[in-house]
């Protein structure tokens, strides 16, 4: 294989379009509301690589594999928390037949579902047990690394960081999601700042310090780029909403078209290594920005 | 004497075995159990609420503090019930069909039941048949639903209409909330209320609940 490692070619001062939203595509392609998405990696392997082509022709360089909610907290809602493993090597061999030669592909981690104890009721040995399984399968598979995104907990970003660290991934990102607060700059749902988030995960080892989701518009993520450089030289990855979903008539819209999404996510792609989409974004979005990038 | 407003430091502070002992020595002097709950616990809910709104604390600190309320109210509440004081108001609680996400209305319902509502809380992906029996067996004041999703918001909807074809409005107030929801879309499908958050949530249930008073009186 002639592709490089992914972290050296990012070292190298190497910048990549990343993929879009997951949920929202699953969706369109038949996902019932609240069903479970990861599950399909399984029973519809086919639907989920579609997607996941469709970002690789659009221009996306980096594919996330289908599995936000690969845990067990996560599955056992939908009664398959023995299958975390199972569905997580799936994910891994879907994204992997959708990735082109010169695509790479990371295994994605959200999170848990619940909070780490004392806070919460989830033991940092039963989030290790079920995300050591989740990870393994996916680098077994041989995925270019492990991303660790829409987090709001440091201690459970910082755990997954450590985890994927041990078990040899070759590349780790973590990604928070940051909310606008009152009185000027970002904290995630549990108080964290963009500081805060990017010094503690570059601590625990992430190569790749990022910030994706959260209740922001897309030109908010500048800022939150600007305050975790100030405390790392990790290269940065952004993944933006579509603006903020909004209600016309009985639809959930978000506003940003991909003609209005691509001049933000290329002013983005100067303040970061790796700019791509979460929630409401679609492949015309990452085709449009790949498109103004030139 | 047993100072209520420390009692309500130590619950914004989220120290719960503080609040019990205090709440225990401040029955144990005979003060007005009311008293307690509304000075004491209720008081310190309040800031906590005012604070998490301003952004000042976060969902970690609602937490600890929602805890420690709870561990008050385990002393407080066999002797209201013995008092013959009665919970204000019963209010039903649950996640809509398709959804699955509940930190939301968990941290609603605790501070509801500090707030002195009784909580029957039907957890998530609840189908309408479920809030349905519920009504029929609690009778309650309020009914409150969460979605997170833009996908699963639209039950909601589903469900106002079905209690409003039901006929159960001039006894019931609807209250929606979540991530997804907002003041515009609460508005446009019929429910009474929205909760932005918790504390909000809290506020706006007990004033559903004087205008349903006031409405029976």
């Amino acid at each position: 294989m002639t592709r490089p490692l992914l972290l050296d070619a990012l070292r190298g001062g190497a910048t990549f379009v990343g993929d879009g939203g997951m949920g929202t595509e699953l969706q369109l392609a038949g996902l019932e509301p609240g069903g479970c998405g990861d599950e399909w990696n399984l029973s519809h392997a086919a639907a989920v690589q579609a997607i996941q082509r469709r970002y690789a022709e659009a221009g996306a360089q980096i594919l996330l594999t289908n599995t936000f909610g690969t845990n067990q907290f996560v599955l056992s809602r939908y009664d398959l928390a023995e299958q975390v493993a199972e569905i997580a090597r799936a994910a891994a061999m879907n994204a992997r037949a959708a990735a082109g030669p010169h695509t790479y592909v990371l295994g994605d981690i959200g999170p848990c579902g619940g909070f780490l104890e004392p806070l919460g009721e989830i033991s940092e040995d039963a989030l290790r047990q079920t995300w050591r399984l989740a990870i393994q399968a996916m680098l077994d598979v041989g995925v270019a690394g492990i991303i660790f995104e829409t987090m709001t907990a440091l201690d459970e970003i910082t755990l997954g960081v450590r985890l994927a660290r041990e078990l040899g991934a070759p590349l780790v990102a973590a990604s928070m999601a940051y909310d606008p607060v009152r009185g000027g700059g970002f904290r995630t749902m549990m108080g964290v700042s963009p500081a805060d988030g990017a010094r503690a995960c570059a601590a625990a080892g992430a190569d790749v310090i990022g910030a994706n989701c959260g209740r922001m518009e897309p030109e908010d993520f500048v800022a939150v780029a600007g305050e975790m450089a100030a405390v790392t030289d990790a290269p940065l990855m952004l993944q933006p909403n579509a603006g903020q979903p909004r209600l016309e008539g009985t639809a959930i819209v978000y506003p940003r078209g991909p003609e209005s999404l691509a001049p933000a996510l290329l002013e983005l792609a100067r303040h970061a290594a790796i700019v791509g989409g979460c929630c409401g974004t679609t492949p015309a979005h990452i085709a449009a920005f790949a498109r103004a990038r030139g | 004497m047993t100072d209520l407003a420390e009692l309500a430091q130590h619950l914004i502070d989220g120290h719960d075995a503080d609040v019990a002992r205090l709440t225990r020595d401040a029955l144990d002097e005979g003060r007005a159990p009311a008293a307690i709950l509304e000075q004491g616990l209720i008081a310190g809910m309040q800031v906590v609420g005012e604070r998490f709104r301003d952004n000042i604390i976060f969902v970690p600190e609602v937490l600890v503090a929602a805890r420690a309320m709870k561990a008050g109210l385990a002393h407080l509440e066999p002797v209201l019930a013995a008092c013959g004081i009665e919970p204000i108001g019963t209010y039903v609680i649950g996640t809509v069909k398709g959804d699955i996400h509940d930190i939301g209305k968990n941290l609603v319902g605790m501070m509801l039941k500090g707030a002195g509502f009784r909580v029957i809380d039907l957890g998530v992906n609840t189908p309408l048949a479920k809030f349905q029996a519920a009504i029929e067996e609690h009778r309650p004041d309020i009914v409150g639903m969460s979605a997170l999703l833009t996908t699963t918001m639209g039950q909601m909807k589903v469900n106002i209409e079905s209690f409003r074809a039901a006929g159960l409005f001039d006894r019931l107030r609807v209250m929606v909330g979540g991530a997804a929801v907002s003041e515009d879309y609460a508005e446009s499908i019929g429910a009474h209320a929205y909760g932005a958050d918790a504390p909000s949530s809290v506020a706006k249930a007990r004033s559903l609940l004087a205008e349903l008073k006031a409405a029976r009186a």
